[in-house]
Formats: structure tokens, C-alpha cells, sequence
């Protein structure tokens, strides 16, 4: 209630004439690396391109309003994803991004604070240290089965995808989240006890990569990012230490600190986003998942943007190249500031196969680019100094334009995902017989050979 | 065309080694404190004169962290030069260089140019790793040894010009063109059970993981 209440008040501070201007004018962005001037501000900048069913499309701020005040708890599951894609506002993102995760601080209670905590002013507010996590029932704002997607492996990290829909409340489904991947006893966030279980190596990868996460961004180090980050890091490995710590994910953890109210909401929504998007393959050890999915990719470019397909081909170029770091920092570390918000809006309503339709808005984009590339060099070059020359905008609407990557149907998704599963695990399985084999010095059988 | 010789270079070594500093330095003449993690690959390239010739080196800068080795492996498949790195303030990253070898080794020819940097060498106030020991090291695995600082451009230049001066030697010998790859003549040890997949594998990708090889 509280959540509906407060949230709407602001809301309708914002969506006053007046205000909405200055607002985005005198906020720094959630992800903070610049403040935004209100040209930019996502209220005045959305375009009506994804009609809401059943309505005319009503003006961006207008449809916010009608959908918060017909949704107190963000639940319209046809309504949302259609809202979302025409963007967030800056002052409802924290609720939508918890809503969507079913994390607690940042969907209820806390809307205000968080929009306080965004304020550098506010960072010595915020203790780096996690505290416990919060009482059931904090999340009644989360989301209902409807964010479940069908499952898209049948590996155990990624059967977990549907269990986020099912929870009743926030404390439940991190609960629940912690039995399931931690072996010993699920315990509540205790930071001091954390490090105690981690290994020196992981510990000082963590260190390492503390210094190493947006290091010039200046929002991030006033609000004591790097310490909140490894808070989190430590306590994200401690409570899976199958995954331990994984290096992309302090890109990710990092977007968190700073769009949510505290360490222990990014934390809860690293957990919750793994989950939902059924990538936890993508970053343990062997990262069969994410070899997996570039094979979904590589197919899905194959089928429907062939002339791209090809010149890969031609050059030799392996697509895991751009994949390791689109999928594994969930484009953290590729896109900038406003069309990183306006992508993570989108993939944590939608989920994983945003990221496919993201990934293949970009490369649709890039087309012209990489079929005047000559050389494999000049390839690789173009894909990892490019910078969008187009808006966010432009960037969502592809990525959803019919036209161009066209339908993927959960299931089909979840279909492909889990065949190129199948195919990476038993092509493992050979290589690995193979090496067996030859380091005993065996012969080379002709059936190992053979195609 | 404009080079003489092209050769493919792999950065590999410990998260946190300088890799990319290393790199930075070379390709950019330039040094920065805040640098980000690198995730799966980077990619330069660089054209130096080397002996009247005109070298152009395409360098591969391998994310340090084990797990990706599954995806940087892929990388080591036809490199004509391997550039292992450690850091001399950290024992723990030499420790691993037998570790960087054998895993580099069951993909590359026993042939392949390969070369130990011991970067941050001016630390020394917080060296862990005396250079003696570290030369020692270089001989018992007969490659070349040299200490850098991709800070203040110590040897830096001199480490890569070391391993194309080498490369342009070893290519010589084989009386082969400029592209070639190295992998083409060498032989096909027992221990190096992947040198026949080149340009497959198990890693996600074009032209691979379609049903195994």
C-alpha cells in the first residue's frame, strides 16, 4: 500500500508539466554517469511505437499514470512489458527493476529512500555492509507468475528459471533461491561470516576487479560503490559457491548498487536476475550455458540476417567474441548510460530473450558496417570500438521490430537454448574422451574421427 | 598488403597480471590507473619495423580468470606468439606460469614462440619475484625472459620487438610466405591432442559446435 502510495505521489510529481522538465534536468541518471538534461529525460523522449492493447496509445506519461493507478503492484502482466518497452521513468525505475526481480528494498518500503539514496549527498546514509534480509511480506510488489518463462535447460542451475513466480514473498523467494543453491544451511546475510568460506583466490579476483568496475564514474565512487560492490561480491559467492565469483558480474552487481537503494537490494536482484533469465551456466566454470547460447544466436543470424551470417563466415569470426562480453555483462560494459537503462528496462521484464533480440538489434543495425568489412581485423575492430550512432530508442524498437528478427516464442527459445545445451555438453564429452585418451597415448580410434 | 609478415600474439597470464596495461602500452603508448576488467577478449593490432621488415602483429588480450579459459582457448588455436605474463609484486601469479604453459601447450605446437614478461618491475619495493629466480624459470622451460613495466614503458616495446625478431627467424627457417600459420609445418605431438581441430573445438561459434568434429 505503502509502495502504491508513495509511488504514485511521486509519480504524479513528476508527470506535473512543469516538474517533469526540471526533474530530469537536476537528476543524475540511475546509472549516474552523467546528469541527463531533460531532453534526454525519458519522460519527454519516449515515442509511442508499442501501442497498449486494446487502447489508443496514449501519451507516454499518461499511460505510466493510467497503468500505476489501474496497477497499484505494476501487476498487469499484457500491460507492463508494453509500457516498458516504450521506457521507464527515471523516479519509477528502482520500483519496476524490483517489481520485475521480486526484490523487496527496491519495489516497496523503500521507494522514497532509494530516490534519496540516488542523491550523492545521501551515500553516507547507506552502510556498504549488507544487512539481513527483509521480513517477508516487504514484497508484495514482486512479480506474479506471469515473469515465469518456461525453462530453458534442464541443467539444475536453469531449472530454477520458473521458481521466482511462484514465491509467495520476497524473504520466501530469496529463501527458497538460497536452499536451492547453497548446500550447507541457508543463513541470513552475514557479511563478517562470508569471507570466512571464500577461497583467497576468488578473494583477491573480487579485490582486483573492485578497482576494475567503472572506475570513472563518478556517481558510482561518491555513493561508495566500490565498497558496496565488494560486499556483495563476497556474499553473492559465499551464498553460491558452486558460481563463487565470476568476473562480468561486477559490471552487472555494479548497475545494481546504483539503481537500487542498497547493497543488500542488489544483491537479492543479482540473485533474482540470474535466475530469471536462466543464465547461471553462463558463469560457472566450463561456461557451458553462454557457449550454448552463442550457438542460439549464431543460428537465429543465420536464419534471419544471413548477409551478416556470412561475412562472419567469411572472415572466420567466432561470435563468442562479442557474446562473452554482450551476455556476460548483460551489455553493461558495451552500451552507454541511457541506452543501458532503457535495455535493462526491457530485459528484466521480458527476460532472456531480450537479450537475444538486443544482441541482434545491434549487429542489425551494424549490418552495413560489417558487410564493408574487409578483413577479420577490421571486423573485430569495428565490433569492439563501436559506438551507437542512433538513439536508445531506435536500439529498443528494432530489437522488437517484427520486420526484422520477427517472432521468438518463449518456448521456441527455451527449445534452442536447451538443444545447443545438449550439443556444447556432448561435444565436451568428446573432446574430453579424446584428451583422455591421447594422453594415455593412445591411438587415435577411426571413430573419433569420423563426422 | 602492407606488412612483410603477420603474426597472430596471445596476452595470456593471472587476472590482474597487466595484460591489458602491457598491451595498452604497446598498441597506444599510453598508461592508465583505471582501467576495467576485461571480459572474454580483446583485440589490436600493431604494424612495427623489425630488421628492414615490416611486421604486422594482431595481439589477443585473454580475460585472466580460469573459468575463461573454455572461451580464450579458442584464441590459442594458430597463435604464432604467446606472451605469458605475471606479476613480479605477485607470487601467486608466477606460481601459476607451469599452469599457463600446459594448458596453452595442449593447443599450440611445442615450436611456438612463446615468451615469459614479469610486468611491474618498477615495484620493487613490493617484489615478491627475484628476476634470478624468474630467468631460472625461463631457462628450465627454454623460453626468453624479460621484465617490463607497461607503467613506465619499461621494455614493453622491446618485449614484442624480442618476439617478432624471433617469429621472422623461425618463419625464415620454414621458408614459408607471410600468412601462413605456424601450425601448418609443425608436427603433431602426442601431449598436443587438439593441434588437428584447429579452427574447431567445443567453444560456441561459427563453423564449430555443430554436432562435434
Amino acid at each position: 500500500m505503502d509502495l502504491f502510495l508513495r509511488g504514485f505521489q511521486d509519480l504524479r510529481a513528476v508527470l506535473q508539466p512543469s516538474s517533469g522538465a526540471t526533474s530530469g534536468s537536476e537528476q543524475k541518471g540511475a546509472l549516474g554517469q552523467k546528469a541527463r538534461g531533460p531532453s534526454h529525460s525519458p519522460i519527454s523522449g519516449g515515442v509511442a511505437s508499442y501501442p497498449l492493447e486494446g487502447s489508443e496509445a496514449p501519451e507516454f506519461s499518461v499511460a505510466w499514470k493510467a497503468f500505476c493507478s489501474a496497477n497499484p503492484r505494476l501487476r498487469d502482466p499484457r500491460a507492463l512489458p508494453n509500457l516498458v518497452r516504450r521506457g521507464v521513468p527515471e523516479e519509477l525505475r528502482c520500483e519496476v527493476w524490483g517489481h520485475c526481480l521480486g526484490v523487496a528494498g527496491a519495489s516497496s518500503g523503500n521507494s522514497s529512500s532509494s530516490r534519496a539514496g540516488r542523491s550523492p549527498s545521501a551515500s553516507a546514509t547507506m552502510s556498504p555492509r549488507l544487512e539481513q534480509v527483509s521480513t517477508p511480506g516487504a514484497g508484495e510488489g514482486q512479480g506474479g507468475a506471469e515473469d515465469a518463462e518456461g525453462t530453458p535447460a534442464s541443467e539444475g542451475g536453469l531449472e530454477r528459471e520458473g521458481q521466482e513466480g511462484e514465491a509467495g514473498g520476497v524473504g520466501e523467494t530469496i529463501g527458497n533461491a538460497s536452499e536451492d543453491k547453497v548446500s550447507q544451511p541457508s543463513s541470513p546475510v552475514q557479511p563478517e561470516s562470508s569471507p570466512g568460506g571464500l577461497s583467497q583466490s576468488i578473494l583477491d579476483v573480487i579485490e582486483a576487479d573492485v578497482l576494475r568496475t567503472f572506475p570513472n564514474n563518478a556517481v558510482f565512487l561518491e555513493r561508495g560503490g566500490p565498497d558496496q560492490l565488494r560486499c556483495v561480491l563476497k556474499e553473492f559467492a559465499a551464498r553460491d559457491p558452486e558460481l563463487g565469483y565470476c568476473q562480468s558480474l561486477n559490471f552487472i552487481a555494479a548497475i545494481f548498487i546504483m539503481a537500487l537503494p542498497d547493497g543488500t537490494s542488489a544483491l537479492h536482484a543479482l540473485e533474482q536476475l540470474i535466475v530469471k533469465l536462466g543464465t547461471r551456466r553462463w558463469y560457472t566454470d566450463g561456461m557451458k550455458q553462454l557457449r550454448a547460447d552463442t550457438v542460439v544466436l549464431e543460428d537465429l543470424l543465420r536464419e534471419r540476417l544471413p548477409a551478416v551470417y556470412n561475412v562472419f563466415r567469411a572472415h572466420k569470426f567466432d561470435l563468442i567474441f562479442i557474446t562473452s562480453k554482450w551476455f556476460l555483462c548483460l551489455f553493461a560494459a558495451t552500451l552507454p548510460d541511457e541506452a543501458l537503462r532503457r535495455v535493462w528496462d526491457v530485459l528484466l521484464c521480458d527476460g532472456i530473450e531480450t537479450v537475444f533480440r538486443v544482441s541482434f538489434a545491434l549487429l542489425a543495425l551494424r549490418a552495413d558496417a560489417i558487410l564493408h568489412t574487409a578483413s577479420m581485423d577490421d571486423l573485430v575492430c569495428m565490433l569492439q570500438e563501436w559506438q551507437p550512432d542512433y538513439s536508445p530508442e531506435v536500439l529498443i524498437q528494432s530489437a522488437y521490430n517484427p520486420a526484422l528478427i520477427g517472432q521468438i516464442s518463449r518456448s521456441d527459445l527455451a527449445q534452442r537454448r536447451r538443444a545447443a545445451a545438449d550439443k556444447v555438453s556432448s561435444a565436451d564429452t568428446r573432446a574430453e574422451m579424446r584428451n583422455t585418451h591421447l594422453r594415455r597415448g593412445g591411438v587415435r580410434p577411426a571413430s573419433i574421427y569420423a563426422r | 598488403r602492407d606488412y612483410d609478415h603477420l603474426f597472430k600474439l596471445v596476452l595470456i597470464g593471472d587476472s590482474g597480471a597487466g595484460k591489458s596495461c602491457l598491451l595498452l602500452r604497446f598498441a597506444d603508448d599510453a598508461f592508465t590507473e583505471s582501467y576495467i576488467t576485461t571480459i572474454g577478449v580483446d583485440f589490436r593490432f600493431k604494424t612495427i619495423p623489425v630488421d628492414k621488415k615490416t611486421i604486422k602483429l594482431q595481439i589477443w588480450d585473454t580475460a585472466g580468470q580460469e573459468r575463461f579459459r573454455t572461451i580464450t582457448s579458442a584464441y590459442y588455436r594458430g597463435a604464432d606468439g604467446i606472451i605469458l605474463v605475471y606479476d613480479i609484486c605477485d607470487r601467486e601469479s608466477f606460481a601459476h606460469v607451469d599452469e599457463w604453459l600446459n594448458e596453452v601447450n595442449r593447443y599450440v605446437n611445442e615450436s611456438t614462440c612463446k615468451i615469459l614478461i614479469g610486468n611491474k618491475c618498477d615495484m620493487e619495493s613490493e617484489r615478491q619475484v627475484s628476476t634470478e629466480e624468474a630467468k631460472k624459470k625461463a631457462d628450465d622451460l627454454g623460453i626468453a625472459y624479460i621484465e617490463c613495466s607497461a607503467k613506465e614503458a619499461t621494455n614493453v616495446e622491446q618485449a614484442f620487438q624480442m618476439m617478432s625478431a624471433e617469429l621472422i627467424e623461425k618463419r625464415q627457417k620454414q621458408g614459408a610466405g607471410g600468412r601462413s600459420g605456424p601450425s601448418a609445418g609443425g608436427g603433431v605431438g602426442l601431449l598436443q591432442p587438439k593441434n588437428r581441430e584447429a579452427g574447431k573445438g567445443s567453444c560456441g561459434g561459427l563453423g564449430s559446435c555443430g554436432g562435434g568434429d
